[in-house]
């Protein structure tokens, strides 16, 4: 992200405290905005959209956007505006549920690895080491794969190949709080590891987690519609937005539109993700800013 | 040339990330065996076809070694990669190799035509970047490179196959044709790497024309241009390089789904048809060749490094 000139600092200065924090983190109002819409229309998708998400019309079928169908109809003759609303349910719950997973375990591994000793923490960096030279999206597919398709594959593959990268950022920040001599000064004291790890590390190593599972999201945006769009993902007539493209592939020749919408509302949505993980960055963590 | 008695230290260093390099393609060839011995069902029994009888079925899983325990199976694996015998496809019936290795060369135009994009367009829009910072040009392409970062590459790929060649009917829309057919692909396979690379550029430009050698350059009459190509290039080239080597992970990765898309015939659009005709043999194949690549591709970036920065040679 670009640095502010002088000329924008003198602007954040003016105005008062409110207005001067939206605009000191206007990344972060940005992309919390965004992704606020989305989750409004996951929990309400039914409701907003103006058809079912599977309600067929086979005489309007393959239609171009009109007054009626503001994006068109597929092959079945199903409102494509609807699926997408309705389908932003889908794609949003792979992306929270697999990150919540994948920060869950690459947190316990990280603060062990990063604060522990002995074969647990050997056999952890080891592992962590040879997955990383996976390639993230290989190691997904290969899960997926073994998995077999549908939404238990797919977050199982996410999570689990999102793991790696979140330990590994967790276990330097803990090398780092572990130096701290606040932390020498419990251990004097005479506090337990547990609790030093638990009331002390933890807290410290909290604005890294938040930050990384931000920007991971959109990165699992990602991975989950490519899943979708190979058809490794969740299943048709699921309107899981990379399966809508995988569906809408077909038919580019005679109805080019069929994408166009799927596509677009990953895009925002991985903008809003991207935009909230650099905003929670600069807000928390004003040193590690780019 | 840095003298010889320099680079004892660093071919020790590279060496040791050789050996490295090897253990670590090991463990990974364990890890993606185990994970695919997890795959569910009876595979004799779906490779048998449907209608065949128990006794055949039986004989077929005999056959492949699936009765026996699977330590020893992992041992056999191991022991035929290390022969080059990377097991029996069941759709080919046959060694997959000579399968798998036409298939490379397409795989290979792919990704290296995507790092060439990704090296002239990148890197030079993170250097206008820096030269007109904070002005037009610049906001116009950290803008772009936001835009990109969130953009998925399969649907980029969509949007230039439906605009160029289903529209437009400019470039071919699948398969390997000619050097043409190389456009739409790598790019779509490149648009996210050029983002990352034009933001490093960016940023790292940004800061070396702000030090010293820079004021020393200008004060002695070298021109804005001379200055950034001569001097400020050098020291931007090698957190460049860091990106290019750790997105490569990423570019492979993204290679499966871009030919997919595409109709690519390189191994990442192999590997997607083995897991649909449950051809787990040349699945797990592909997969060790693309972590091999990884490493590979790894070691060679650190071999740059050396060559590249003066002060890793004394390292």
């Amino acid at each position: 992200m670009k640095a502010p000139s002088p000329a924008a600092f003198q602007a954040i200065a003016r105005g008062p405290v409110a207005v001067r924090w939206l605009r000191q983190n206007i990344y972060l109002v940005a992309g919390g905005s965004i992704l606020l819409i989305f989750v409004i229309a996951a929990f309400f998708g039914e409701q907003i959209a103006p058809y079912g998400a599977d309600k067929q019309n086979l005489l309007r079928a393959l239609e171009a956007p009109s007054a009626e169908h503001w994006l068109g109809t597929d092959p079945l003759g199903r409102d494509l505006l609807s699926r997408v609303v309705i389908g932003t349910r889908h794609t949003l719950s792979v992306a929270v549920i697999s990150v919540a997973l994948s920060c869950f375990f690459g947190v316990l591994f990280g603060l062990i690895s990063g604060f522990g000793r002995g074969p647990l923490v050997t056999a952890i960096d080891a592992l962590v080491d040879v997955a990383l030279t996976i390639p993230n999206m290989i190691l997904a597919i290969s899960i997926a794969a073994v998995m077999g398709a549908g939404l238990t594959g797919l977050i199982m593959a996410i999570s689990i190949s999102f793991t790696p990268p979140i330990t590994r950022i967790v276990r330097g920040r803990v090398m780092e709080i572990r130096e701290e001599d606040f932390i020498a000064a419990a251990r004097t004291i005479g506090v337990r590891r547990w609790r030093i790890l638990l009331r002390h590390v933890l807290p410290n190593a909290a604005t890294v987690i938040v930050i990384e599972a931000s920007l991971q999201a959109g990165q699992a945006v990602l991975t989950a519609t490519a899943l979708g769009f190979l058809g490794l993902g969740v299943q048709p007539p699921t309107p899981e937005w990379g399966t809508l493209l995988g569906s809408g592939r077909e038919y580019l020749q005679a109805a080019p539109y069929m994408v166009i919408a799927p596509g677009l509302a990953i895009s925002l949505l991985v903008l809003g993700l991207n935009l909230l993980g650099d905003g929670l960055r600069d807000w928390l963590d004003p040193r590690v800013g780019n | 040339m840095p003298n010889l008695a320099d680079t004892t230290p660093v071919l020790r260093f590279l060496g040791f990330r050789c050996l490295r390099a090897v253990a670590i393609a090991f463990a990974v060839v364990t890890i993606i065996f185990f994970l695919f011995s997890m795959v569910p069902g009876d595979q004799a029994a779906y490779l048998a076809g449907p209608g065949s009888t128990q006794a055949e079925i039986d004989k077929l899983r005999e056959s492949l070694g699936l009765n026996d325990p699977l330590l020893i199976q992992y041992f056999r694996h191991v022991f035929g990669l290390l022969q080059g015998d990377f097991g029996t496809s069941e759709v080919f019936r046959s060694d997959p190799l000579p399968f798998i290795l036409e298939r490379i060369p397409a795989t290979l135009a792919l990704t290296a035509s995507a790092i060439g994009l990704t090296v002239v367009i990148g890197i030079p829009a993170g250097l206008i970047s820096a030269m007109f910072h904070t002005r037009a040009p610049d906001l116009a392409i950290s803008v772009s490179v936001v835009a990109l970062l969130a953009v998925p590459n399969f649907w980029l790929g969509l949007i230039l196959l439906s605009l160029f060649s289903v529209q437009l009917g400019w470039l071919p829309s699948f398969g390997f044709s000619g050097p043409e057919a190389l456009i739409l692909p790598s790019l779509a396979l490149a648009a996210r790497l050029i983002a990352l690379v034009a933001r490093m550029t960016r940023g790292v430009t940004i800061d070396e024309l702000g030090k010293d050698y820079v004021r020393t350059a200008r004060s002695k009459g070298l021109g804005r241009t001379a200055i950034l190509v001569r001097h400020v290039l050098r020291n931007v080239m090698i957190p460049t390089l860091t990106v290019i080597g750790l997105q490569t992970g990423y570019l492979l990765g993204g290679s499966v789904v871009i030919e997919r898309l595409f109709a690519w015939p390189g191994i990442g659009d192999l590997m997607i048809n083995a897991i649909g005709q449950r051809d787990y043999a040349v699945a797990q194949a592909v997969t060790i060749l693309f972590v091999i690549a990884f490493l590979a591709i790894n070691l060679i970036v650190e071999f740059l490094y050396v060559l590249i920065n003066p002060r890793m040679r004394t390292a």
